[in-house]
């Protein structure tokens, strides 16, 4: 499963894409959007992607971490929109035969996504707001 | 012809626009159009973005034609905090 959403992400959901039986390690990440940053609490943040290339970059990705390693099911869920803190951003689910696999091709995913995936985030405070990543 | 500019996140604050249908001649390269957009949007000339045409990454001398999705992208920030 490879989604751009504006849904809140489901980990059961997740989770039950990677539950065939031939997976005797599932590794999943989810990355959850902090309160404070700098010293600055976090009302929210504001996603924002270009969905469809966003998509293909996605599978991209999956496909590169089949590639690489020997992988079962693979799941990638990118929420955007409006996200407050503890609130799940970006959810991955690498299922494969053995626990070295899957923990690797989940690290690396996550580390392609970041570089190649076109989504931006701006930090929502009390006093204004910041995009991520560029000076302004 | 006709393009369609797609401006994201800080560029799309910049141009205080997500789109814009801009009229080009024939052979004008993707370098021209974004000469041409950061003179409408000053505030552009301080990014050197990537720039997609039709959802691929697209070099400077690219030649852009009829109907082109043109995207302007800044530095991607996706996925969880570092």
């Amino acid at each position: 499963m490879i989604e751009v959403t504006e849904k809140a992400i489901d980990p059961r959901e997740v989770m039950a894409v990677v539950g065939g039986d031939t997976n005797g390690a599932v590794v999943t990440f989810l990355g959850v959007i902090r309160g404070q940053s700098e010293g600055k609490r976090v009302i929210h943040l504001e996603y924002e992607a270009y969905k469809d290339m966003a998509r293909e970059k996605l599978e991209q990705v999956v496909g590169e971490i089949r590639e690489r390693w020997r992988l079962e099911d693979v799941s990638v869920t990118h929420r955007v929109g409006r996200i407050p803190p503890g609130e799940v951003a970006l959810a991955v689910a690498v299922a494969a035969p053995h626990r070295r696999e899957a923990f690797e091709a989940c690290s690396y995913a996550i580390d392609r996504i970041k570089e190649i995936v076109p989504v931006w985030k701006k930090e929502i405070y009390g006093d204004g707001g910041k995009w991520v990543g560029v000076h302004t | 012809m006709k393009v369609k500019v797609l401006l994201f996140a800080l560029f799309r604050e910049i141009a205080g626009q997500k789109e814009i249908e801009m009229e080009i001649e024939p052979g004008v390269t993707v370098a021209l159009l974004q000469e041409r957009l950061r003179e409408a949007f000053p505030r552009l000339g301080d990014y050197e973005p990537l720039v997609a045409v039709n959802g691929k990454y697209a070099g400077a001398q690219d030649v852009l034609g009829q109907g082109d999705e043109v995207a302007l992208l800044p530095p991607f920030s996706g996925g969880c905090s570092d």
